[in-house]
């Protein structure tokens, strides 16, 4: 790079000669006053993202006893166990499937249909959107997982609403059929953030194409379906990758519900929870929980990829405006 | 001898620190070296304590911290309690970043496994000093702290699981309080028996607890472990699957006992949700016999309780064993192991700290500190007392420690692998009980090469 600096500034000459060599100096200065700027960021990426995931990923090939600090090289030993000799892993994939593939439609089904009836709205849209929208920010938390044990157990809130009723009590925590139906509706009443997303989008579709429809005789639902729906696809599209995402990585609401065992029978084991378990539990091997991780990452990823390259079937971008 | 050289030794060097306070403790009956500050009494130690249990526990363990304090006024405290799941989640990290807290609490299986993973101080040389006097405690205790021939940890009480009957239930149904040499057989009927005639469960939770597995087995003459560590003890599953078929028939056809899903709702919550505390049934498992403190004192004084032994197999012998509750360690990570030793004499050999205690954490070990708890027990206490007398006399012997990886298996193959799946009816118990001995001989032969 000097050489084809001083190269150019040769041919023109001394003066300019002395502007570049004081514009790569300015350059430099530059950039290096840039990089002070971002190194807090800088620094906190490489020390508590990059450093820590190519650890993880050399850690995935060993046994790492974290009591007593022993690591020991053991190749493919990890995926091998994981995926022949773990019983309880394939539970635990199974599981968090489970939560996905139901939670993730049935949330952005719900956080659509709201969307909508927002944007149909005419007053108190601001008070309904808050609303609607804090359970996705205390959604997370600790605290709101507790609540959720408490009225889902034996003689909790929706126990004493059935007995009300006239029906029986259930052991939703309990029992092996329920206790994953209480995380799905967690999940799906955190709704919040998809739902904005998607009142954003809404409002991007030209009023014209309405005004449209309605002349030439169109309905709610055919315009629903013909307008707002394929309009909506990138949208759709943004929501689904990133639910998908957020839903393979739940921990917290499985962890509190569960007591951080997965009970009933391992029926709440989400993946997150059991790569927990593994790492930090009882025969804690920070290797294995590595190499579980690790996986994840690629599933995730290949998840993310079938629904980039599907997306050109069904994601209609709008290109006519240009 | 050795109590001799260190009494002189603490009267030269109470009188350097110019303490007056510790030349009364010096006149206590103890005559014990507990205010024996060595050369640092005018330094500054800061200590760190941290242990499970819950609000009771934390509540008498803090007034004694205190106590000590006010003895050893240059001593800083700091503590920390959790919940039992918690405190091993926390404890693992801090071991991995070598900031474990000065002293911790241990159970049995994770003590033998954390000394041999060299975590913990011995406490041998401060035996011998004299800082932990082990005048007043019976040989047999003081080895239950023992691994590969060195002491790690006292232990913090004596313990043993059991089985705790309201009494006034089996008035109330009309039958009698069985006798400590009871068998399954008579223990089926009986739980029968209470639910028919009291209308709530005759037994509450955890008749599938990981301990009772040793137990059932100890009663056939058969220690659960193999000599060498490297494997289970046992190739015929039958003790095993009876015990599972028994609770089966309790639960799904005599309905005598909660279902499993009814079980999984209490039993991660305090002793004031548990269903013997609220009436729901007439006996229930304790994991030690300790926990009848918690129990009762949630439960309410006008209640009547009383621990039974588990029950033994039809000819066999009693299989329980009398064994530490918990232990108090001292941790490699402590700057001041000899402070932390100095407290943990001052745990278990205190009279007025332990008259806080109270046998929470166990029957005391010190023999004098337990005949001054005894002169005025409450109710809770007494039985306990009562129960550990009893079993004194017909018990198994307490077996330690333990080979490596039996946390492991007790935790990740035991519940999910077996007593779980098989309670809910996923897995019949004969399956279960292959799967449980065939990976428990994998992760044993795994962990003790």
């Amino acid at each position: 790079m000097t050489s084809v600096l001083q190269k150019d500034v040769s041919k023109v000459g001394l003066d300019k000669r002395t502007v570049a060599q004081k514009g790569k100096k300015h350059w430099r200065h530059n950039n290096l006053m840039g990089y002070l700027f971002i190194s807090p960021w800088l620094i906190g990426f490489l020390g508590l993202t990059l450093i820590p995931i190519a650890t993880s990923l050399a850690l995935s090939f060993t046994h790492y006893d974290i009591l007593s600090g022993h690591v020991e090289w053991t190749g493919l030993e990890n995926f091998k166990r994981m995926f022949y000799d773990d019983p309880r892993y394939w539970r635990a994939v199974r599981a968090t499937f489970k939560f996905a593939f139901i939670s993730v439609p049935l949330k952005l089904l719900f956080a659509l249909l709201v969307a909508d009836l927002l944007y149909n709205a005419r007053r108190f849209v601001g008070v309904y959107r808050a609303i609607y929208y804090a359970p996705s920010i205390v959604g997370g938390s600790v605290a709101v997982a507790v609540m959720w044990r408490q009225i889902f157990s034996g003689r909790g809130l929706v126990n004493d609403l059935m007995l009300e009723v006239g029906l029986e009590r259930k052991l939703w925590l309990g029992d092996i059929k329920y206790a994953i139906w209480t995380l799905i509706l967690m999940a799906v009443w955190q709704f919040g953030s998809p739902m904005l997303i998607f009142l954003a989008g809404l409002k991007q579709i030209p009023n014209e194409y309405y005004e449209a429809a309605s002349i030439d005789g169109a309905g709610a639902i055919s315009k629903f379906t013909r307008i707002t729906l394929p309009l909506l696809t990138p949208v759709i599209f943004f929501n689904l990758v990133m639910q998908l995402i957020f839903s393979f990585m739940t921990f917290t609401q499985a962890y509190v519900v569960s007591g951080g065992t997965g009970k009933p029978l391992d029926t709440t084991l989400f993946y997150s929870l059991y790569v927990y378990i593994r790492s930090f539990g009882v025969g804690a091997n920070m290797g294995y929980g590595s190499a579980m991780a690790w996986v994840m990452l690629v599933v995730i990823a290949a998840f993310t990829g079938v629904i980039f390259l599907s997306s050109r079937f069904w994601v209609f971008y709008d290109t006519t405006e240009n | 001898m050795t109590k001799r050289l260190s009494r002189r030794d603490f009267l030269r060097l109470s009188a350097a620190a110019g303490a007056g306070t510790m030349l009364s403790a010096y006149g206590s009956p103890l005559g014990s070296h507990l205010a024996a500050l060595p050369a640092l009494a005018q330094d500054k130690v800061d200590l760190r304590f941290i242990w499970w249990g819950g609000q009771l526990r934390a509540d008498i363990t803090t007034q004694v911290i205190k106590l000590f304090q006010a003895k050893n006024p240059n001593v800083n405290f700091t503590y920390e309690f959790l919940s039992f799941d918690d405190y091993w989640t926390l404890l693992t990290a801090q071991a991995a970043g070598d900031g474990l807290p000065d002293i911790m609490q241990h159970g049995t299986t994770t003590l033998a496994e954390w000394s041999k993973k060299d975590l913990l101080h011995p406490l041998d040389e401060y035996i011998t000093s004299g800082v932990i006097d082990f005048t007043n405690i019976p040989s047999v205790l003081q080895n239950h702290g023992k691994v590969n021939d060195k002491i790690y940890a006292v232990s913090a009480g004596s313990n043993a699981n059991g089985i705790i009957a309201d009494l006034d239930a089996f008035e109330r149904a009309g039958i009698d309080v069985p006798p400590d040499t009871w068998t399954w057989g008579d223990f089926e009927e009986v739980v029968k028996g209470l639910s028919e005639n009291l209308g709530i469960w005759g037994f509450g939770s955890y008749l599938h607890h990981v301990d009772l597995w040793r137990i059932i087995y100890s009663g056939h003459n058969i220690d659960l472990y193999a000599p060498d560590g490297k494997s289970l003890n046992y190739t015929d599953d039958t003790p095993i699957v009876d015990h599972m078929k028994m609770i089966l028939r309790l639960q799904d056809e005599d309905f005598a006992i909660p279902h499993i899903s009814e079980e999984s709702e209490v039993n991660t919550l305090g002793p004031e949700a548990q269903f013997i505390v609220k009436g729901q049934c007439a006996m229930d498992y304790l994991a030690g016999s300790n926990q009848l403190v918690a129990m009762w004192t949630a439960a309410g004084e006008d209640r009547h309780f009383k621990i039974l032994p588990v029950p033994r197999p039809e000819g066999g012998r009693q299989g329980l064993a009398i064994r530490p509750s918990q232990y108090e360690a001292v941790t490699v990570n402590s700057a001041n192991p000899e402070v932390a030793a100095m407290f943990l004499n001052f745990f278990i050999n205190d009279v007025e700290a332990n008259k806080i205690l109270n046998a929470e954490r166990g029957v005391p070990i010190n023999t004098v500190v337990l005949d001054a708890l005894k002169a005025d027990a409450a109710a809770p206490q007494k039985a306990i007392y009562d129960y550990l007398a009893r079993l004194a006399e017909d018990s198994a012997e307490f077996v330690f420690p333990d080979p490596l990886g039996v946390e492991d298996i007790r935790t990740n193959v035991y519940y999910p692998e077996f007593a779980d799946p098989v309670r809910y009816g996923t897995k019949s118990p004969e399956d279960a009980a292959v799967t449980l001995r065939e990976m428990s001989n994998e992760i044993l032969a795994e962990a003790n090469k």
